[in-house]
Formats: structure tokens, sequence, C-alpha cells
């Protein structure tokens, strides 16, 4: 029922949107084929990890580029080539890394963390040690495809995305609104979405393997899940080439990955302030 | 954020621009002993790709050293506009075109001519500018 309301969202945005563009805030969004833009950002940021005991993710440089063919283009890690494109609707075959392999980045410290007691499914009670930051997965990479439509208010974005790296043979299907607004010299970026992830994706990054599970805790899968999130993006423009930027996510986890024993908290923010320069 | 496509779009019109002044000042235009001045506007015209012809008010200012039967002759479009005994001439007329045309001023009384210029046809072509995804880091 909550997938067939979901699916229900999705169609009627897509349907709903009305068919005009509007000329100002695509204007913002163009680009001139051929084209290669790269920006670095220095400040302070990161992603905050929610598995158990593992340390977040942070970097005070933030690097963005992108490459727009007449077809291809490349955005950060983010490959695509273009089906269809006109001026409202955007179809494109494309791929890019699934975030959870991201949070075990950090897999090499040796801290033992005794889980008695604090997780409620265990089937024994148990002080035997499980080191949780030696568990260890791999990144994989989705492809799929992804539809945008340009609104005169709104771009929405669905996707659907497979993996094709034989890591977990896991499905995700992404719906994003995305509100773009101007003032002078101040540009902010309002988005929000939901992430529909498969069960197959869940159960490999958020599961211990028969191997790892070295006390035998009792797991439960998580099954498919469905997280919303909200992002803001400002940015202030001193000129074509520096700017000031902030952007601040925050996502919250379906309440199925509650059962994870791998993790520590089921809403995380991810986000980044800094000077930017942009080539 | 909308300085680049703007800066594109006015760079690739000037380049536009610029390429046809460019083919215009390769020609070189015979005038004759009997002209003191001639000025010809405009001197291109330029149409949007979508359109198939260009339309634009010819205006031509002659001064002559002395009295005579002129002709302003265009012979693609079949035009040949005469004034007698005219010491100052101007020939203002509504033109549409669709190639280069060949603009003649003439001595009606030998048909010789005494001034003969090319007016060119560019085309404005806006680059096909691409919507970014902005997709970002997928975090």
């Amino acid at each position: 029922m909550k997938y067939a309301v979901f699916l229900s969202i999705i169609i009627a945005s897509l349907l709903s949107a009305p068919a005009s563009l509007a000329k100002n805030n695509s204007e913002q969004a163009l680009v001139k084929p051929g084209t290669f833009d790269f920006r670095l950002t220095a400040g302070i940021g990161g992603i905050e990890n929610p598995l158990k005991q593992r340390d977040n993710i942070s970097s005070p440089l933030l690097p963005e580029f992108s490459y727009y063919g007449d077809k291809f283009y490349v955005e950060n890690l983010v490959l695509g080539y273009s089906l269809y494109e006109s001026e409202n609707w955007l179809i494109d075959a494309y791929g890019y890394f699934n975030n959870d392999g991201y949070f075990f980045a950090d897999s090499t410290s040796e801290k033992l963390v005794s889980i008695a007691g604090i997780t409620q499914n265990t089937w024994r009670a148990s002080k035997v040690a499980i080191n949780f930051q030696e568990i260890e997965r791999d990144l994989s990479y989705l492809g799929g495809v992804n539809i945008s439509h340009i609104g005169p208010w709104l771009r929405t974005n669905f996707s659907m995305a497979k993996d094709v790296t034989s890591v977990h043979h896991g499905e995700e299907i992404s719906l994003t609104f995305t509100k773009p607004l101007q003032w002078r010299s101040l540009t902010a970026t309002i988005q929000t979405g939901a992430t529909y992830k498969s069960s197959k994706i869940n159960d490999y990054y958020y599961q211990l393997t028969d191997t790892e599970n070295t006390i035998l805790l009792r797991q439960i899968s998580v099954g498919d899940t469905i997280s919303p999130w909200v992002n803001l993006n400002l940015r202030y423009h001193f000129n074509p080439n520096w700017s000031l930027g902030l952007s601040l996510k925050k996502t919250w986890l379906d309440s199925k990955m509650k059962s994870s024993v791998l993790l520590d908290k089921t809403r995380y923010h991810t986000g980044f302030v800094g000077v930017s320069y942009r080539y | 954020m909308t300085l680049k496509p703007l800066s594109i779009r006015l760079g690739s019109l000037i380049f536009c621009y610029l390429s046809a002044f460019s083919i215009q000042a390769q020609d070189k235009s015979t005038i004759s002993a009997d002209i003191s001045e001639i000025d010809i506007l405009p001197e291109i015209c330029v149409r949007n790709k979508r359109n198939s012809q260009c339309q634009f008010k010819l205006d031509v200012n002659l001064h002559l050293n002395s009295k005579m039967d002129v002709c302003m002759v265009i012979k693609e479009l079949r035009i040949r506009h005469c004034l007698t005994q005219v010491e100052h001439a101007r020939f203002q007329r509504m033109l549409t075109i669709n190639e280069d045309v060949k603009i003649d001023i003439i001595n009606r009384d030998n048909n010789e001519v005494l001034y003969s210029s090319m007016l060119h046809l560019a085309e404005f072509k806006p680059i096909a500018l691409r919507p970014r995804r902005n997709f970002g880091w997928i975090l």
C-alpha cells in the first residue's frame, strides 16, 4: 500500500506538472555542449555516519566537476546519456554510485565495541565483542533511467536504477522535487524527495554476514525502505568565479532500518559550507 | 549563473555579426568619380534560422558631383528605381531577401555602373544549450 501511494505521487506529479517552461529559472541551468566546468570549494563539511561506531566522513575540500557533450554528460560521479531532450522533458540513461557504500569508507580502525545490551533482537545475552569497524562493504554503481520534467515552478526528477556491478543486485527508485530561486547574487535551491531501496540493498549493507555475525545475533531482514530527505543549497556569487556556498541535507531513514544492528541512528546530515572558485 | 549563458549568446551574436561584417569588408565595391558620397544601409541583413527570409528597409543616400539620371538596380529582386536629373538621390525601399543581393547604381543614359555593392544575408545561429542536470553529489 505504501509503495502504491509512493508510485501514485510520482505519476501524479509528472502528469500534473504544467507544460510551460520558466525561462528565468531555466536560464540558470543551461550549459553549452562541450563545456567543462570545475568548481573547488574550501571549507568544512562531510557526511554524518549513521553506522554504529563509525567516524563521520569529513573533508576540507569539495571538488565538483561536470562535462556536457552533445548527448553525453558527466556530473561528478554521475554518467549520463540523453535519450530524449526537449524544453520540458529530459530522459536519460544514467549511472551513479549507491550512497550506502560511502558509510563503510573508514573500515580500518581497531575499535572493539561490546554489543551487549544495545540491541533488542539478540536472542542471547552476550558480551562477546564484534569489531564493527572492520565490517566492509563494496561500493556499487547503479544504472538506470532518469526522467526530468522542467516546469515553471518546479523541477521533478524520477529515476529507477539497478546495481550493474553485481554487488547486491538491488534497485533504487528516487523522486525529487527541486525549486530553484534567485535574488540578485544569491541563488537558492530547495529540494525534497524520497528514495526507495530494495531489500537486496538494505540487507547487503545493513545486515551482518554469517562470517561477521560471530555471536549469532538473530537478524531480521530490513526489507524494502523508503527514506525521505530535504536539501537546501545557498550560494552567494561575488563574481562569476568566486562564491560562498552552503549545502545542507537531512535524510530520515525508513523506520524499518531500526532493525539493523549496524545502524546507530536513523537520521543523518550531509553538508558543506565554504568558499568556491569556479574555473 | 546567468552570466555565462548570456555571454555565450551575446558572443555568438557578435561572432555572427562580425563574420558577416568581415565578408562585407572583403567586397571591393566599385565607385565612380561621378559619386562624391554614398551611404547604403544596412550593410547586412541577419535572419533567424527559423525564418527563411530577411526583411529590412534599404536606405541609399547618394551625392553626385553633377546632375544626372541615376537608377538603383537590384537584379535578383527585379528592382529598378530611377530618378531624373538629381545631384542628391535617396532610394528607400522595404526589401525581403533570402539570398545575397547586388545593389548597382547606374547612369541611366549610358548604363555605366557608378557604384556596385553586395548586401549579404547572414544567419543567426544560436548555440543549442542543454539543460544542466544538477545532480550534484548524490549523498
